[in-house]
């Protein structure tokens, strides 16, 4: 008994000393295990604690396999942590959550940060100090600021600077795609002392992709020429199936082709069976110095640093994209590619909060210019804020902001995702599968069975968004309605009126056009593209200089 | 076996407590329910409609309807938020007879009330909404959207019933449905210069020109939409870079036009140094700056 009331009472005493009378407590959730971050929240959370004695900050790290389900429950039980970050939950059920359980945080986003009264930025609004004018924190469906980001992330190749040296005899990374093709096909025909040969890239699923979507996929640009129909500068789903039942384009023309010829060349370099492996197998290869290149984001930066500590000297370089006189990818190339790091590391305040005006407080706190900086430099990450310095390591992560970018989408829905998932599978791996056969495999599925099929259901999905749609703009208009200032009505109404021509009205005019290209096909043909000049433009246009 | 009397005195002195308290607990309930502050609860029982809690929303509504004289304006106010909660709760179809039917007791109580001018919209934005994979009676639906911008021409109710029906015809892509709308939007122009819809209505006109094929007019028509786009006073942040992009080509490939195209890609390069689109319109520039060239040469 005398040992249970001293149990007791210790534990009280315990919780009385971390959290006294009139302490706010502030719980932050998020799934970043990575090196560095939990460490850089405790820093900024013991910075806070020294302007705001009275406010303790706790984190709970999640892992981001069950994020979303351990979101969710706590969110439906009204016990989510006050600040959270948003991710690992299907769009339309984020958004449902955005609306219903987080504070809209627009009011504060024009208003400068008083985190940074010391510095440049103190009277430019919050949302131009962000690298992205914060349009990673606003949501367009809901037309508001939700969240506030922390940092800015990119993709690129890293590589075992001792073991390029031993190999090539030089530490200078390939610049060119030709000069990458060169040294992997070197590299790939060399073993090492066990008599094991090198692999020249990193594969697995999950590092796959990225070659595939940060640099074959560039060579895709030029189908915008043809498949662009309604001229916004980039082919959706829609517009690629259309062009491509039309005959407008070809599936076998240059950029498609470049694209998967490309991919083969990569797989080639992977370590056999690669699609099979995981992300930790892969990074195991690279660790243990048997192979060359390897790409990820910047969240693997320091992790990565870690594991080469005193083993291997790690080197950071850009995506190797052809150069116009490549003698294969020339013609495709148009130039650069493009990348604009995207913001992330989200944090949103849940209407849960007992302390909301804290909790926001505290990440505005993080989202000043000093703070963010620092907050990046324990974490390993590049900063969200800008004027903010890089840590050194990380300086090749500088964005390429006028470039080219992939313009090919053929997932339609279920069906064709299936088949497109199976067909690249396979010729990922069976170099004996060529792009000719997957082509020819695949094109009359997409054009005329499960495509057909898939493009209607696609079609009959965007007009299933219009009743809710309605039923956001009933929102807003009972918002405009009842606003308390004639300032915010007219911000509610501006808003109303611009959802209301962009969701329905000019939805339902898009969604019949493209019904009516599908039928009697887009009003371009393969001379004259959406890019290319008619025959009447070019004479109204001789005219002119002639004059 | 022996009953056990006072454990049987004690159960039932516990149920007659647990009673007495459950009945003190609904009093208080009964108590809360009463409204002293119609317009704050109505405000919560929008917000309720917007987290989704459909059911949450009805409640509080009814009980305003419940708990404001007859012919205040809040009931009108609650009158026409369950009604749209009745409408909007279950998509696709929603409880449309009630909603109807409130609806119209809004209109035939309060005619001059704006909540008529929107429940008289409502009407016919149940019409035109139908289940997705299935066409609404255009015909009809048109017809009723004019009545409401008839009834209400100066209403921005009234003017969203316009473009609404507007939207119909040109989704139609027949010459007569493009003419005809054309003609509608000349009218509503010029009758309605300051319309809220304006910009929606310019945008609409160029539409019309495209269907009709008239390039010349669509691109006017595109620099008068994005002239009278409406800046958010709480959010000045306007990304027209679309609008830039979309002027631009339709200037440079439909018109020929380069100097209005040269203008509106160097607009995007400035405005927004971050667009993806950026190197396309930088190409473009050098597109369009070689092609004269070239032709300059020639001559």
């Amino acid at each position: 008994m005398v040992v249970y009331v001293w149990a007791l009472v210790s534990v009280a005493m315990y919780r009385y000393a971390e959290s006294p009378p009139g302490t706010i407590t502030l719980r932050i959730s998020h799934w970043q295990l990575e090196a560095g971050v939990r460490d850089g929240l405790n820093e900024m959370a013991k910075e806070y604690q020294k302007t705001h004695p009275n406010v303790r900050i706790l984190q709970e790290a999640i892992p981001e396999g069950t994020y979303g389900q351990w979101l969710s429950t706590q969110i439906m039980s009204g016990t989510a942590p006050d600040i959270i970050e948003m991710g690992f939950i299907p769009h339309q059920v984020l958004l449902a959550y955005y609306n219903r359980y987080c504070y809209v945080i627009t009011p504060f986003v024009n208003k400068p940060n008083p985190y940074n009264k010391n510095n440049e930025f103190a009277n430019v609004p919050l949302r131009n100090t962000f690298k992205d004018g914060m349009s990673a924190g606003y949501i367009n469906e809901l037309q508001e600021y939700m969240q506030v980001p922390l940092s800015s992330f990119s993709v690129r190749v890293f590589y075992n600077v001792d073991l390029l040296e031993k190999l090539t005899g030089s530490k200078v990374p390939p610049k060119t795609y030709r000069e990458f093709f060169d040294l992997c096909t070197k590299v790939k025909a060399m073993k090492d002392e066990e008599g094991r040969n090198y692999t020249p890239v990193v594969g697995s699923k999950y590092h796959f992709g990225m070659w595939e979507g940060n640099l074959c996929a560039m060579m895709t640009y030029k189908t915008m020429e043809k498949a662009d129909l309604n001229r916004d500068g980039y082919v959706g789903n829609d517009e690629m199936y259309i062009a491509v039942k039309s005959g407008l384009l070809d599936f076998k023309s240059r950029p498609i082709e470049a694209r998967f010829e490309m991919i083969r060349e990569i797989a080639d370099f992977c370590q056999p069976g690669f699609t099979g492996l995981s992300r930790d197998e892969g990074v195991f290869l690279f660790a243990q110095k048997r192979a060359l290149f390897m790409t990820t984001g910047t969240w693997d930066a320091m992790s990565l640093q870690q594991q080469a500590k005193g083993n291997f000297t790690l080197g950071i370089m850009d995506f190797p994209m052809p150069t116009k006189d490549d003698p294969k990818y020339g013609d495709v190339v148009a130039g650069p590619r493009y990348e604009n790091p995207g913001l992330g590391f989200n944090y949103a305040v849940t209407r849960t909060s007992k302390y909301p005006e804290v909790a926001f407080d505290f990440l505005l706190f993080m989202a000043s210019k000093e703070n963010n900086e620092r907050l990046n430099k324990i974490i390993g990450w590049i900063p969200a804020v800008e004027n903010t310095e890089t840590d050194p390591f990380l300086k090749d992560f500088k964005p390429c902001l006028n470039g080219i970018y992939e313009n090919f989408n053929v997932w339609l829905g279920g069906e064709t995702w299936i088949r497109w998932t199976q067909l690249t599978s396979l010729y990922q791996v069976d170099p004996n599968f060529k792009f000719s056969r997957l082509v020819d495999e695949f094109i009359p599925f997409y054009k005329s069975q499960k495509g057909v099929d898939d493009f209607m259901e696609a079609m009959k999905d965007r007009n299933r968004v219009i009743p809710s749609n309605e039923r956001f703009l009933a929102g807003f208009r009972s918002q405009a309605i009842l606003a308390k200032s004639p300032e915010e009505a007219n911000s509610f109404w501006i808003k109303y009126r611009t959802q209301t021509r962009d969701r329905q009205v000019f939805h339902e005019i898009w969604f019949s056009t493209e019904m009516k290209y599908v039928k009697d096909g887009p009003p371009f043909t393969s001379e004259y593209g959406p890019y290319e000049y008619s025959k009447e433009v070019l004479e109204k246009v001789k005219k002119r200089v002639k004059r | 076996m022996k009953p056990n009397r006072p454990f049987q005195i004690f159960i039932v002195i516990l149920i007659l407590i647990t009673v007495a308290i459950a009945a003190v607990f609904l009093l208080i309930e009964k108590k809360k329910e009463k409204v002293d502050k119609p317009l704050d609860e109505i405000s919560s029982a929008w917000l309720q409609f917007r987290m989704g809690e459909y059911n949450q929303a009805i409640k509080r509504f009814q009980m305003v309807l419940d708990g404001v004289p007859e012919n205040s304006p809040e009931r009108i106010q609650a009158l026409y938020g369950l009604a749209c909660t009745h409408w909007l709760k279950q998509l696709p179809y929603g409880d449309k007879a009630t909603a109807a039917e409130l609806f119209n007791e809004i209109i035939t109580k309060s005619p001059d009330s704006e909540y008529a001018a929107w429940s008289t919209l409502a009407l016919v934005r149940m019409q035109h909404i139908v289940i997705s994979g299935t066409t609404p009676d255009y015909p009809v639906v048109r017809k009723l959207y004019q009545q409401v911008y008839d009834k209400y021409p100066k209403h921005t109710a009234g003017h969203e019933a316009f473009i609404y029906m507007i939207g119909t015809y040109l989704a139609a892509f027949t010459k007569e449905d493009a003419e005809y709308a054309k003609g509608k939007l000349d009218e509503f122009i010029k009758d309605n210069p300051n319309s809220p819809f304006i910009s929606s209505a310019w945008g609409l006109y160029a539409r019309a020109c495209q269907n009709l094929n008239l390039k010349q007019e669509r691109l006017d028509a595109m620099l008068k939409e994005l002239e009278k786009r409406e800046i958010d006073p709480r959010n000045p942040f306007m990304d027209n870079s679309s609008a830039y992009w979309a002027i631009a080509s339709v200037a440079e490939f439909e018109v020929g036009d380069f100097d209005t195209a040269r203008k509106y890609y160097r607009m995007m390069l400035k405005e927004y140094p971050r667009e993806r689109r950026n190197f396309g319109a930088n190409k473009a520039i050098e597109r369009m700056d070689a092609m004269e060239e070239k032709l300059r040469e020639e001559n």
